[in-house]
Formats: C-alpha cells, sequence, structure tokens
C-alpha cells in the first residue's frame, strides 16, 4: 500500500524538479542572448578597425587602438575569420597583426600536444590548424605537420588542407605519410598540388613505398605537376607495380607528362595488362602524346576484346594526329567491330565539327 | 560628380571589403546582397559601374548580367564579375555576355581598385 503523503512528497520534488529545470532554461537562453547581444555589439563596433587593418596600404596599429581585452579578442577573431577572403597586401597586414598579437603562436599551442595527449577540445584544434592553414605562415609547420597526427579525422583532414595552403615542400613526406594513414587521397593529393615547388623527390621515392594509396597520390600529382623528371619511374609503375589502380594512374600520368619516352610502355600495358582500367588509361594517354609511334601502339587497342577500349582507342587514335586519323580511316572500312567503332567515333567528330 | 558604384555580394564581409575601398576613392557606394535586390538597386541608382558576384541566391550574377546586357539602358554599363577559385569557367561565360573584367576571391583589394579604376576609364573613353 502506498502511503498518500509519499505520493504528495513524490509529487512535490518532481514539480520542484521541473522547475529547477524550467529556471536553467530560461536562465540560460537569457544569459546565451545577452552573450550573443554583446558579442554582435562588439564586432559592429571593431569592424572599423578590421577594415583600417584590412587596408594594406594603411599602417594599422596607428590607427586604431582596442583598448580593452575583449575589444582584441573580437578583433583577432575578425582578421581570422577576413583571411580567407583576402590576398596581397591586406592578407599581409592582417597576419603580421595577428602575429603580433601573438594569435599564431597560441594557435600552434593549442595544436601541440604534451605526452602524446591532445591539450585543447577538438573544435579549438580545427580552428587553430585552420587558422594557421590561412595565415600561410612557414614558421608555423612544424605544428600544422603535428596535426597531421592528430587522434581525430576532422583535424588531420584540416591539418593536410592547411599545409596546402602554407605551400612548404618540407611537408611533403608527413602529407604522403598522411594519405597512409587514412587522410582521403583527393585532399593530400590537393594539398601536394599546392605545395611549391613541387617536391619531385620525395614524390619519386613514394612511387616504391609499400602503401598504395601512397604510391597512387605520388603518381597522380606527378602527373599534375607536370614534372617530367618522373617520366622513367611511373613508366616503372606502369610496368611493376602489382596494384592495378596505381597502374592505371600511373598511365593517366604519362599521358599529362605527353612522355614521349613513356610510348613503349604505355603500349605494352595496352597490349598485356589484364585489367581493363589500365589498358584505357594506357589508351588514353597514347593518344594525348600522340605521333606515329603512339598511334601504332593504340591499334592494338581496335582489337581488345573489351568494347569500352576499342572505343577508347579509336578516340585516342582520333586525337593523336595525322598517323593516327588516317589508321582510324583505314579500320572504318573494315566490317568488324573495330570498323564499326572507327566510323562511330568518326561520325560523332564530324558532328561535332559541324555543330561547332 | 561623384560616380556610383554598385556592389553585389551575398557575404557582407566581401560587401563591406569592397564598399571601403571604394569609399575611400570618393566612389558612392551601393549595395545588394542578391540578384534581385542588385536589379531593384541598378533601376533606382543608375550606377556607373557594377561589381557582380557569380555565385548568389535568388539570381545569379550571370543571369544578372544577362538581364542588364537585354536591357538597352543598362547594355553598356561596366561590370566585373567576382568569382571564386573554382567557378573560374563561369568567367568564359561572363564574357560572353559582356562583362568588362573579373576578379577572382580571395582578391587583393588594392588590385580591384586597380581593375575597378581601368574598367571607368575604359568607359569614359
Amino acid at each position: 500500500v502506498i502511503e498518500p503523503t509519499f505520493v504528495a512528497n513524490a509529487l512535490a520534488l518532481l514539480g520542484v524538479a521541473l522547475a529547477v529545470t524550467l529556471a536553467a532554461a530560461v536562465m540560460h537562453k537569457v544569459l546565451r542572448g545577452g552573450l550573443d547581444t554583446r558579442r554582435a555589439r562588439l564586432q559592429a563596433r571593431m569592424r572599423p578597425a578590421l577594415l583600417e587593418l584590412v587596408d594594406g596600404e594603411a599602417r594599422p596599429q596607428r590607427r586604431f587602438r582596442p583598448t580593452r581585452r575583449g575589444e582584441r579578442r573580437v578583433l583577432r577573431r575578425l582578421a581570422a575569420e577576413h583571411l580567407p577572403k583576402v590576398k596581397g597586401d591586406a592578407h599581409e597586414a592582417l597576419v603580421a597583426w595577428l602575429r603580433t598579437e601573438g594569435e599564431l603562436d597560441r594557435a600552434a599551442g593549442r595544436v601541440e600536444r604534451r605526452h602524446g595527449v591532445a591539450i585543447a577540445p577538438l573544435h579549438r584544434r580545427a580552428r587553430a590548424t585552420h587558422l594557421l592553414g590561412e595565415a600561410g605562415d612557414a614558421t608555423q609547420v612544424a605544428a600544422v605537420v603535428a596535426a597531421l597526427t592528430d587522434r581525430s579525422r576532422a583535424v588531420q583532414v584540416v591539418a593536410a588542407r592547411a599545409l596546402g595552403g602554407v605551400r612548404d615542400t618540407s611537408s611533403a613526406p608527413a602529407l604522403l605519410a598522411a594519405a597512409a594513414a587514412g587522410v582521403p587521397a583527393s585532399v593530400v593529393t590537393r594539398a601536394l598540388l599546392g605545395l611549391a615547388p613541387a617536391p619531385v623527390g620525395d614524390l619519386r621515392a613514394a612511387l616504391r613505398a609499400p602503401d598504395a594509396t601512397v604510391r597512387s597520390v605520388a603518381a597522380d600529382v606527378l602527373g599534375r605537376s607536370a614534372s617530367r623528371a618522373a617520366t622513367g619511374d611511373l613508366a616503372r609503375t606502369v610496368e611493376r607495380d602489382p596494384i592495378p589502380f596505381v597502374r592505371a594512374r600511373a598511365a593517366a600520368a604519362l599521358g599529362w607528362l605527353d612522355a614521349t619516352s613513356a610510348v613503349g610502355s604505355l603500349a605494352g600495358a595496352l597490349q598485356r595488362d589484364p585489367i581493363a582500367a589500365v589498358r584505357k588509361e594506357a589508351a588514353i594517354s597514347l593518344g594525348r602524346i600522340g605521333g606515329a609511334d603512339a598511334a601504332h601502339a593504340l591499334e592494338a587497342g581496335l582489337h581488345d576484346e573489351q568494347s569500352d577500349i576499342v572505343q577508347a582507342a579509336a578516340e585516342a587514335l582520333l586525337g593523336s594526329g595525322p598517323a593516327g586519323a588516317a589508321l582510324l580511316h583505314q579500320y572504318a572500312a573494315r566490317a568488324d567491330r573495330s570498323g564499326a567503332y572507327a566510323r562511330e567515333v568518326l561520325a560523332l567528330a564530324a558532328l561535332t565539327k559541324a555543330q561547332a | 560628380m561623384t560616380k556610383k558604384v554598385l556592389v553585389v555580394d551575398d557575404d557582407p564581409d566581401i560587401r563591406e571589403l569592397i564598399a571601403f575601398k571604394l569609399r575611400q576613392q570618393d566612389f558612392e557606394v551601393h549595395l545588394a546582397a542578391d540578384g534581385e535586390e542588385a536589379l531593384v538597386v541598378l533601376r533606382d541608382e543608375q550606377p556607373q559601374l557594377a561589381l557582380l558576384d557569380v555565385m548568389m541566391p535568388k539570381r545569379s550574377g550571370l543571369e544578372v548580367l544577362q538581364a542588364l546586357r537585354d536591357d538597352p539602358e543598362t547594355q553598356s554599363l561596366p561590370v566585373i564579375m567576382l568569382t571564386a577559385k573554382a567557378q573560374e569557367a563561369d568567367v568564359e561565360r561572363g564574357f560572353d555576355l559582356g562583362a568588362d573584367d573579373y576578379i577572382v576571391k580571395p582578391f587583393s583589394p588594392r588590385e580591384l581598385m586597380s581593375r575597378v579604376r581601368a574598367v571607368m576609364t575604359r568607359g569614359n573613353a
């Protein structure tokens, strides 16, 4: 039997708990609203100062003086937010001011770990890493590189992007290691492409790395950054790498490099590689390189067992120059499958030309 | 006479920054946050130059440019397009539609001002 006083007490307690929760929620909302309003007011007050700061022709330190700590903090935040929006003098002026304010050192400190343990919460580490990248300050590369091994994948990705912004070539090995550790290959590729000058030596060495993703990223970046010194390494990768997608990337890279000396390796891949994707990339690259030797090599593609390779070879032949076009016209007269594809490619090209 | 410039961008920071630089050079600046607002301001204020962001809500910069070129009163208005790095393909379309110049974001305020002066000078010639 439940006593009536127990029920009354329980209900009273529940009522008090509800009232306290409600009061706390209202208080939180009021305080939050007050803070937001104060921040918005401070930001509005600091905007003229920020604009003078962004004005690369001015000497901002003399022209405005945010006096209170809160004002300087808001101005630092605004300056950091404007970094990705400007370049040239304005960017340099913002970075210089943030440096004198100690904001870049503070950001580097937030990214750091002590005894392997991150000392700042995730959002602060990510924001700090982003700021260092936007600032493009080469003196802070070590801090951003350290963030590549942060325990959070999100911070690792921000760090990789940041390193692409800082553009310091010395960060290439760390970026390649990040690809092996699971940072998306597309992010690492973009970051590596941002480095100047292109880290050709590190990328060539990475073509022999144990991790297939690293080899594939290296091949991709070498091709896109027009690193002709890597032609021999890429040709060897096409011939010998055990992983098909690495061979395919290397074959594509040779096409971007316009590597006439690699026609033999690409011809071999087109004729003998067991994976269709590799044969297709080899055909496309032979078309890009062009010339009589490439056209001769592409002829093998017209007899491939897979129709998409035959089509790729026919398209590549047409784009490979006069010798390839002549060969394609010869094939167009044939009654077999290669003839059908040759006719289709020629008809499509004629239609495109007429439309243009 | 003070020259009027219309700045159209959905990013208030960019609008404010460009307006600040233009006002330093004694331009009268009018602002719009999207394509539709831009067309209203263009009709009301009749500026001598428009800076148009490509990617905007409601109507894109390219659509606004098309509308400007279709209207006999604004077809010769000098226009500078503002485009993000990733949208540089839009530049070609902008030129096809009659844009006078373009600036890639992030931009240098100093470079922007020299482009504005150049386009204004060409417009006066």
